[in-house]
């Protein structure tokens, strides 16, 4: 009876990481990449790994890809191992690494030879291969350029033209690295939709890391946060948010006042247990502080400011990327934890690009 | 979007062939190279440069001293012989790794690797393309060289001995080649390797001087005999000037020789799964 519950278990999942583990020697130094990362995603998932530069997703990726071999600990995908069966994993996955900007293409090759060749190193006759990459072309606004060498290409282009390679071996398993980095508005868009299609209709599976999380919320069913090599966290979007709910920040918005008056008056109140930061945008202030009783907070503040020009006083829930920030680094939410309250980003940490 | 999900939910009527992935990796090369005009142009203009560099080089070597040690009366004829032949190292071997290292650094390799060909087929569609494009220099060169008075004793079994001779020629420096390539993907910069083995073989491999010249200096003679190049354009020049044929028994010790070098043939593929699998434990298919 376990037996078949655990085959059934393992039927469900599309990925398998057990205690990975990888560590790069070089003669100057050994960087630890992953510590024992562990993980599931389910068939049909759409899974998004979260982390800042360095913490591992791409190394995770690469594992996963059969481009890298672990030092210990193992993965499969659909049941098969990476190491071991990795030209099984091979014909179920499509890989694509967008973080390079579409470097992994042929150059010097049209974006047509470029989709021919890998169908072919795909096992995909060319006879059918010619109906996909036409299908391909077509869906990414390729077609004008098909027959263009890649190095003419924007980078938007490359990168539509990497998605077209994952896609056109038709792979139960997507793994990819950054997929809409560099891609304007209206392709990332469409990227996205597509992904959604595949993921909710067509029963793909996906796995993805980026560092958008506008994208994270919209598309992934749950993420992973690695940081420094460990998972930190693995739950669903809605689960990294309400983690951070349990600190409890205020917001005050208020017009033409000057804020060190605002503060005086503000930093006098019991209520108030830390200044998380403040901003001034024109002739908008807007200070957030910590609390424990929001409502009782908001009541205290409305009193305290009495006769200035307060706009707004509101309880504000954390976005996610504020909710993966202090996971990842740390701490009380300060301004490093609230990148709308500050302009420059904390240490390590590089701007998602849209 | 419906359309792209039906066209890719369609089953396949059949797979891609190993021939038709090798010849689409091969064309992927031959289309690269091409791309690049100037040198490309620059590779033809060289055929005719050099051909006429040994031209007016033939004027200072004495005819007599040449037939004296069993080579024949021109000079230019076995200095074309040599520069033909010796392009086949330079191809087999520099290009080859000189591919490789640029793939490593756009990440196409990595591409490669992740699907579902063996990376060995990878590697013969360099070393194929590689031999195709020093044949046509090679028949380049013959082809400028004739009507400045290249001449043969070539009957039908003479070309029959030469074309294998070639093949052999071929394969041996394929395998060097693919053992470079496979060293170059571990540990980067080889081209010194490939270099060294071109150069060794202008030097020692009677390209441009007889053989016999270092009989005087026997140390370097037996490490000419050590490199299967020699064995080959020995074997080649035997059949081109001479007439000879592979069933010439002055040419059996070259083809035991060269017959012996195919054992780098495994060689060169084991080296691709051992080079590749290290580069994979380290993560060097991303790093050069």
């Amino acid at each position: 009876m376990l037996s078949t519950r655990s085959s059934k278990a393992s039927e469900m999942r599309a990925i398998m990481v057990r205690d990975l583990v990888k560590v790069y020697r070089s003669k100057k130094r050994v960087v630890q990449a992953l510590r024992g990362v562990t993980f599931d995603v389910g068939r049909g998932e759409f899974f998004a790994l979260l982390g800042p530069n360095g913490a591992g997703k791409t190394t995770t990726t690469k594992i996963l890809a059969t481009l890298l071999l672990p030092d210990g600990g193992r993965a499969e995908i659909l049941g098969h191992d990476v190491v071991e069966e990795a030209d099984e994993v091979r014909r179920l996955i499509g890989w694509m690494e967008g973080e390079t900007g579409g470097r992994s293409l042929y150059w010097r090759l049209s974006g047509r030879d470029n989709l021919r060749l890998f169908a072919s190193l795909y096992g995909i006759h060319p006879r059918d291969a010619e109906v996909r990459i036409r299908a391909l072309l077509r869906f990414f606004d390729l077609e004008d350029a098909a027959d263009r060498l890649v190095k003419d290409y924007s980078l938007g282009m490359r990168i539509k033209l990497c998605l077209a390679r994952a896609l056109i071996h038709d792979p139960e398993v997507l793994l990819l690295d950054e997929p809409t980095l560099g891609l304007d508005v209206q392709s990332a868009q469409k990227v996205r939709e597509l992904l959604m299609i595949l993921a909710r209709e067509e029963g793909k599976t996906i796995f993805f890391t980026s560092h958008n999380m506008f994208e994270v919320e919209r598309l992934a069913d749950r993420v992973a946060v690695i940081n420094r090599g460990r998972i930190v966290f693995v739950g669903t979007p809605e689960e990294l948010r309400r983690r951070m709910e349990r600190v409890k920040v205020v917001r005050v918005t208020l017009v033409s006042q000057e804020p060190s008056e605002v503060l005086a008056r503000i930093a006098s109140l019991s209520v108030v247990r830390e200044l998380a930061g403040v901003t001034r945008r024109g002739d908008i202030t807007v200070v957030r502080v910590i609390v424990d009783d929001p409502y009782e907070a908001i009541s205290e503040l409305a009193r305290a400011l009495r006769g200035m020009r307060v706009e707004r006083i509101e309880r504000e829930l954390p976005s996610l990327e504020e909710a993966f920030l202090r996971l990842v680094f740390g701490g009380p939410p300060g301004p490093e934890f609230a990148p709308h309250a500050r302009r420059e980003p904390p240490p390590g940490w590089e701007p998602c690009p849209s | 979007m419906s359309e792209l999900i039906a066209v890719l939910r369609s089953r396949t009527t059949r797979e891609a062939g190993v021939v038709t992935r090798l010849w689409l990796l091969f064309i992927t090369r031959a289309k690269i190279v091409a791309s690049y005009r100037v040198q490309f142009a620059l590779d033809v203009l060289g055929i005719v440069l050099s051909t006429l560099q040994y031209y007016f080089l033939a004027f200072l070597v004495s005819p007599a001293e040449l037939a004296r040690l069993g080579y024949g009366t021109s000079y230019f004829v076995f200095a074309v012989i040599g520069i033909a032949c010796s392009r086949y190292v330079w191809m087999l071997t520099g290009a080859v790794v000189n591919w490789v290292w640029h793939d490593i650094m756009a990440q196409t390799l990595a591409a490669v690797v992740a699907t579902r060909t063996d990376v060995k087929l990878y590697f013969l569609s360099h070393a194929l393309w590689a031999a195709t494009w020093a044949s046509l220099w090679f028949v380049g060169v013959i082809a400028v060289a004739l009507p400045l008075g290249f001449t043969a004793k070539l009957s039908l079994a003479g070309v029959a001995s030469l074309v294998l001779v070639l093949v052999l020629l071929v394969v041996v420096h394929a395998a060097i080649g693919i053992l470079f390539g496979a060293i170059a993907v571990k540990h980067k910069q080889v081209d010194v390797l490939s270099f060294l083995l071109a150069a060794l073989i202008d030097m020692l491999g009677g390209v441009i001087y007889p053989l016999s010249v270092l009989r005087k200096y026997e140390p370097l003679y037996y490490v000419a005999l050590c490199l299967p190049f020699t064995h080959a354009l020995e074997c080649a020049r035997a059949i081109v000037i001479r007439g000879a044929t592979l069933a010439s028994p002055e040419l059996l010790p070259h083809v035991v020789a060269l017959l012996a070098s195919l054992v780098l043939v495994p060689l060169a593929f084991r080296a691709v799964d051992h080079y590749v699998r290290l580069a994979l434990r380290d993560g060097d298919l991303f790093a050069y």
